[in-house]
Order: C-alpha cells, then structure tokens, then sequence
C-alpha cells in the first residue's frame, strides 16, 4: 500500500476530526503527482498547488471526468463502471481502484454506523444481483461484502442479470417471520418498487420480525412509475412491517468509494431526536457550491453537492456531482439530479437527445 | 366608500382609458365571459398594482363553458366580416404595439421580465421581432399560399373549429402571432399561457379587446395548471384541434390523451453554417461571428430557431479557433448590452456541466466568461450533432465542406428546424436547397435567425391549413 493510502485506512480506522483537512490535500497532492490527466487539467486552470491549506482548497473534479480519464494512482485492482447513460452521453463512468480495501473498508464501516448498528449479524437478502454476477458494480460489490461481514448463513441474492425471483424473496421472508428472526433488505429503488407492485397484485403481505430493516439506493431509476418516499415508506409498512425509522435510503456514486445514508436508524439506536437527513462517517466530507462561481454557500442554502472521500485515494479525492442538495445541522438533504429537470419551450433540450 | 374591488376596476379603467379613449365602450356588456375574464383580470391586475409577478388567471371549471360558447360566438360573429376587412383591421392592432411610446409595449416591457425572468433590455429589443412579420401584406400572402385565395376564407363552408393552442414559455410574444392568424382563419381560438410566459397573451388579448371588440370576440386567453384539471379536461373535451408546443414528455403525454386532435410541434434544433468564403477577410469574419453571436444571445438561446452548434468551413483565411475567439468578443460585447436572464440552479447546473465535459474532453476546448455563466463556447474538432443546454452554450465545430454534414444530420432530420447561413451569393441558391433536402424549414442569412417572416413554417407544416 502506498504511504498516502496507508495514512487514510488508518483514518478509516480511527478517524480524527483535526487530521482530515491536512490529509484530504496530501492526498490530492498525492493524485496530483500519479495521475497526468489530473496535473494538466490543473496546470491549465492556474492551480497553485502549493498554496492549497485546507481540504475546501482541493479543486473538485468533475464526476463526468470519470467518462473522458483513467483516473488511478498505479495499477487497478477492480475498474467500476456506472450503470446510468441518463444524459445520453457516449461513454459510462469508470472508476478504477488501485486498492480494493479501501472501498471495502470504509463501506463495511458505513453500513455499521448507519445500517447495523444495534446488531451484529442478521439475514440480509438482496435484490441486487451478486458481485460474482456483476463485478463491475460497485453496488453490486458493497452488497456482497454486507452479506459477508453482517450477513448470517441465510443470506440470499434474488436477482439475475435481468430478472429478480420475487416469489423466492417472498418466500424467504415469510420463514424469517415464522422463525422471528429480523431481516435485512438491500435493494436498489426501482426493484423495489417492482416488488412492492408484484406483492399487491397477488395480494401478498408479511409481518416481518421487530428490527428488520431495508436499504435502497438509486433513485426511481428504472421503476416502471415514481414513488415519493412517504408513499414508498408507506407502501413498505403495508407489505412488509418494516416501519419508516428502519427504512435507510443510501447515496452514493459509483465516482465515490463512500456513502450518504439516511440517519433514522442510527438516530434511533443512539436516543436522537431529529429529521430524517443523510449522514456520511467521518472521511467523507460535502461541501454545497454556488455553481456559477464554485465558492460555498451558507448553511442551508441549495446548491451544487461536492464531496471530498479520503477512501477515494486512488482516483479523485474531490469529486463536483451534478447533485442539487443543501446541508444543514442535522446532515445532507439531497434534492436530486439538475439534469433531471425539463427545459421549457420547443428548444431541443440536452436530456431529449438520445445518441443511437 | 369603495371596495377595494371598486378601486380596483378604477385602476383598470385609468389604464385603458388614458391610452385609448372611449376604450371603456370596448368592454362588452357584463356578459358572462367578460365577468370571468375580468374576474380573472382582476386577480391579475392586482398583482401588476402589487409589484408581484403575475401568475396565470386560474378560471374555475364552472366558468370555461359559458368562455368557450362565446368564443364559438364569436367567432361565427367574424363570418360577416370579409377576411380582407379582418386582415386590414388587424394592422392598426399590431401597429399599436409597433409605433414609438406604445403604451402597451411599455406595458410589457416593465412587466415581462418579472413575468419571464428575461432582462428588460432583451424584451424591449427582441419582443418586436415577434409582431413586426404580422404585416397585411404577408398575412395575405400567407392565406394565398396555404388556401389558394382569400376567398376561401369568406367561403360558407370554410370550416371553423374551437382551435385550443398550448402555449411554450420559452420566448413571449409568440401567443399574439397565435391569436393574429386564429382571427384571420376565422377560427375559435383559445390560447393557454406557459408558465414560463404567464403575461403576454392576457395583454395582447387586451389590446385587441381594446381596438377591435368584435375581433378579439374569437378569441380567449384561458390559463390552467397544466396536467389534468377539470378545466384541462373540459377544454380538450370541446377542443376541435389542440396545438401544443414543447418538451418530448409534454407532447408525448398529450399525444396519448388527445389522439388525432393534437397538433403537437415537439423540441427541435438549429444551427449555423459559415462558408470558407466568409472567412477570408478578418473584418468580414468578425461581421460573421457577431451575427452569431446576435443569433445566440437572443433569447438566450430558449428559441427553436437558436442555433446551438455553428459549422464551420476549412479553408479560409481564419480558422475554427480564430473564428471562435471572435464569436466570444462578440458574445462578451452582447452580454452588456442584453444581459442574460438569471439563471435557475438546475440551469446553472447544466451550463456547468457543459463546460467541464468540453474542458475533461482532451480535443475540445472551452472559451467561457470568466467568474459567471454568461456564455460558453467549446471548440469542437470533429463535427457531432449534439445540443448545448442552451443559455449561451455554443458548439464551434470545422468541416471540410457544408455538404460534409449530410451523414451528421441524416438521422436527426425529424428534430431539424433552421439555419443561419454565412455563404456568398454564388453559394447561398445551391446552400439553401441542399439545406432543405436535408430537412432544414428555415434558411435565413445569419444574424436575423430570430426574426422569422411568415414564410417559416414551423415544423415544415402549414400554418392555418392544419387548424381546418
């Protein structure tokens, strides 16, 4: 392991407040000498990369740079890619990691403080198909290491490639709710809302055991209608007792090797009284910019998501998304894609155009 | 003691009276369209007084029936009037928001930009463009070459149908060019504000109310939430014909309810092409690059005749990048003298994006305003038919030749709408036709690309003659 990356799996395992800002710039500094398409791109903007103090200094990347780049300090282990063309563009995301452990560190100690924190292990079924089936998903990969590390000998995967065995997850969850034993879900939205859909057409409910939970990522992104998330809680309660404060809504990108997630568990676990909102552990820091000028806007205010992930030492440490959202006190609210707003008029708009 | 309705018809007679007396004797009787449109007006009219943005007059369901019966009224009123007589009253309307110190054009002018987000300086330069095409003479020509003759018009069994037109926000002014040619055709025209123009219509519709009651009897302006209200509803019902303007999922969604009344003109792009020939002199050059800059700016860029991506020939005396470079002066140039509208954080967004792709892109490169998003131009090296998010994003791309286009387009030809061309006489007959052959229905010499004449026909397709 490099120097630099050995200093952030030691922040991953003992995080420190004061150390961040300091190692979020040695990092980047760090990818700043590996990565040539990272030097130019800052040569040529004027970056002073001597003159960088704190971790707000570090100049973002963009996240569709990860479409044009190879972005990787040395070789990689495992290369990602995104899943969504959702502005139609030629070339998907690759993100590629020179060190697995990394990623698989700081998500298993994402998914303990806001996914598991009251339990050691539990049965965790998943429709998200497998990393063995999918190894180039970075979801598909955190959810094979949840299964791994918090995951009990009935773990099971209910997804192919391109079809999901309902019937099978209906079935395992009625044994869980037999034998009282509380369930995890993983699941991305769009599935789930297929299966919610799949239930109620076949007149299907259980009552899962108190302390089951479900954790969905993705957005509506290919679910066959939107659901808001009360009605998708709503909904979840009805077929599955799984009440809303167990209900985790993860964030991430498949440019980051960390993750947003709701805090409703983790807040009920620690006694806090407080709004659902998206928290990060510690090495994953945002900052909300004006996207005209890329200066901060004050607490509160809508703007454009920018997130600075130590656990990304081997690619970009500051990535600029095209997140709209807004921090405030109690964590992240993340408002959506920019992009998946419709421009008004008859004028050809960017997201109609689809490059066959 | 008045009412603070009382004061408020008040208000509204001084407004009317004092430009156009005896405007009052206009106001039909209290029928019952005139209550609701002034029911609506007086709403809207509260907001003008308040300083507030205008929003679109909501009528309650119960009120569209009796609005469209009278409409259908009048319009079979205009079946008396010869459609010369209609076009020639028609002039002194428009010519009252074209002559100097038009009280309405002032009327726009100070309340559209709140209304539309546009700068003050870009409507009161640009919202003209959209009424001065509607001469008599080419209203005329325009019947004669869609029907034959104007005759046809005045014909018993010229059809007439309840003509619903659902309005795009992008440029304002278009909804008078709606109702001008909806009282020519003799048809029942009602016409729905886009949110993103929420004013104009009610104030066109005003002045024809004003100068010509048995004219603007054809025609109301009904506003409703988009989607599916009960007025949505009770309108398409009755509708003969909807036109509709605007995005993919608005049109397909209208599509599915409205079957074969829809007339729907869905999102399109224009470009720019610049002959080698253009580009020998610096001089002339920069004479070009303004007039791109010209088509860009207006608008910023909203309009289905912006062009988004400029081609430009090798071979001449300046190149692609020195080209760009001058196209940027002249943007910055533009910028101070028709500020850009401000921009919604999505909006922003996605000029953003548009930069960083260009800049990530290892060929392309970006010429942008510095410390905002006023304009943004990417040099492109090799050709692609790609739009920009518009707002001043232009793509400068160099071809060997014009005609070297032809395969880009080929399958983007359902989406094509104008052109701008930079060419030499000798070249612009052989251009123009080898434009239209690729799906092009607009060929304008650069730099009057926003100000179509009534030859442009939108989408390819007629104007009146796909209302009947």
């Amino acid at each position: 392991m490099h120097p630099v990356h050995e200093e952030v799996w030691n922040f991953l395992i003992s995080p420190s407040e004061e150390s961040f800002s300091e190692l979020a710039v040695r990092v980047f500094l760090h990818q700043y000498e590996h990565i040539s398409a990272i030097r130019r791109w800052c040569d040529r903007r004027g970056v002073q990369v001597d003159r960088l103090r704190s971790w707000k200094d570090v100049p973002p990347v963009p996240a569709l740079a990860f479409k044009h780049e190879f972005l990787c300090c040395g070789l990689p282990e495992r290369v990602f890619y995104s899943s969504g063309t959702t502005r139609g563009r030629e070339h998907r995301s690759q993100h590629p990691m020179p060190d697995l452990r990394l990623y698989r560190e700081s998500a298993v100690r994402g998914m303990k403080m806001f996914l598991f924190p009251d339990v050691e292990a539990m049965p965790i079924f998943s429709l998200v198909p497998s990393a063995e089936e999918w190894p180039h998903s970075s979801l598909a990969q955190m959810v094979s290491w949840a299964q791994e590390v918090f995951g009990t000998s009935d773990s099971a995967t209910f997804a192919r490639e391109r079809e999901f065995d309902f019937q099978g997850l209906q079935q395992a969850l009625e044994r869980c709710a037999r034998s009282g034993e509380a369930v995890c879900i993983m699941t991305t939205t769009g599935a789930w809302i297929r299966f919610l859909d799949f239930c109620r057409a076949a007149g299907w409910c259980v009552r899962l055991p108190h302390g089951s939970r479900l954790m969905d990522t993705g957005g509506d992104k290919g679910a066959p209608r939107p659901v808001s998330r009360n009605g998708l809680l709503h909904a979840t309660w009805n077929c599955v007792a799984i009440p809303g404060y167990f209900v985790v809504n993860e964030y991430g990108m498949s440019e980051l090797s960390s993750q947003y997630f709701d805090n409703v568990i983790a807040n009920r676990v620690g006694g806090v009284f407080g709004p659902r909102r998206k928290q990060a552990p510690p090495w994953l820091r945002t900052r909300v910019l004006d996207p005209a000028t890329l200066s901060d806007v004050p607490n509160g205010q809508v703007g454009l998501l920018c997130h600075v992930d130590l656990a990304n030492a081997g690619s970009a440490v500051a990535v600029l998304t095209e997140d709209l959202g807004r921090m405030t006190e109690e964590g992240l609210e993340v408002m959506g894609r920019a992009a998946d707003a419709e421009l008004r008029g008859c004028s050809l708009a960017l997201a109609d155009f689809v490059v066959r | 003691m008045p009412s603070s309705g009382a004061a408020r018809s008040l208000w509204l007679i001084s407004l009317f009276a004092e430009e156009a007396p005896g405007s009052l004797l206009a106001w039909k009787p209290l029928s019952r369209y005139t209550v609701a449109v002034s029911r609506g007006l007086g709403a809207f009219q509260e907001n003008l007084v308040d300083g507030r943005d205008p929003v679109p007059v909501m009528l309650s369901s119960a009120d569209v029936g009796p609005v469209l019966e009278e409409v259908r009224e009048g319009a079979r009123k205009l079946r008396s009037i010869p459609a010369e007589e209609i076009i020639e009253r028609l002039g002194p309307v428009v010519s009252a928001w074209l002559q100097p110190k038009s009280p309405w054009m002032e009327m726009a002018q100070a309340r559209l930009p709140a209304a539309t987000g546009f700068h003050p300086a870009m409507i009161a330069h640009a919202l003209p463009f959209q009424l001065e095409a509607l001469t008599p003479s080419s209203l005329r020509l325009l019947v004669e070459r869609e029907l034959g003759s104007l005759a046809v018009l005045d014909r018993p069994d010229w059809p007439q149908r309840l003509v619903v037109h659902v309005m795009a926000g992008n440029i304002p002014g278009l909804a008078g060019v709606t109702m001008v040619l909806g009282v020519v055709a003799k048809q029942a025209t009602v016409v729905k504000p886009a949110m993103g123009d929420p004013l104009f219509p009610y104030l066109f519709h005003q002045s024809l109310r004003v100068l010509d009651p048995d004219l603007a009897g054809a025609v109301a302006v009904i506003g409703w939430r988009g989607g599916s209200s009960a007025v949505e509803e009770l309108v398409f019902a009755e509708a003969d014909v909807v036109v509709a303007m605007g995005g993919k999922e608005t049109m397909s969604a209208l599509q599915k309810r409205l079957g074969r009344k829809l007339r729907a003109y869905g999102p399109r792009l224009s470009f720019a092409v610049i002959a080698r020939e253009c580009l020998c002199a610096p001089g002339e050059a920069r004479g070009w690059a303004r007039a791109l800059a010209y088509d860009t700016t207006l608008w910023d860029q909203r309009g289905c005749l912006s062009p988004q991506i400029a081609f430009v020939e090798n071979g001449g005396k300046v190149d692609v990048m020195g080209f760009a470079e001058m196209v940027t002066s002249a943007l910055g140039e533009l910028c101070a003298e028709l500020p850009p509208r401000t921009l919604e954080l999505e909006e922003q967004v996605a000029v953003r994006a548009f930069r960083d792709e260009g800049e990530w892109d290892p060929l392309t490169h970006v010429l942008a305003s510095a410390g905002d998003l006023s304009w943004t131009v990417a040099v492109e090296p090799q050709p692609r038919f790609l739009p920009t998010p518009q707002h001043r994003c232009l793509r400068v791309q160099s071809v060997g030749a014009i005609e070297e286009i032809g395969p880009l387009v080929a399958p983007h030809r359902h989406l094509l709408e104008g052109v701008g061309v930079a060419a030499p006489p000798q070249r612009w007959a052989s251009l123009d036709r080898w434009l239209r052959s690729v799906g092009v229905h607009w060929v304008t010499p650069l730099g009057s690309m926003q100000r179509p004449s009534l030859e442009w026909r939108p989408g390819g397709r007629d104007r009146i003659k796909e209302w009947v």
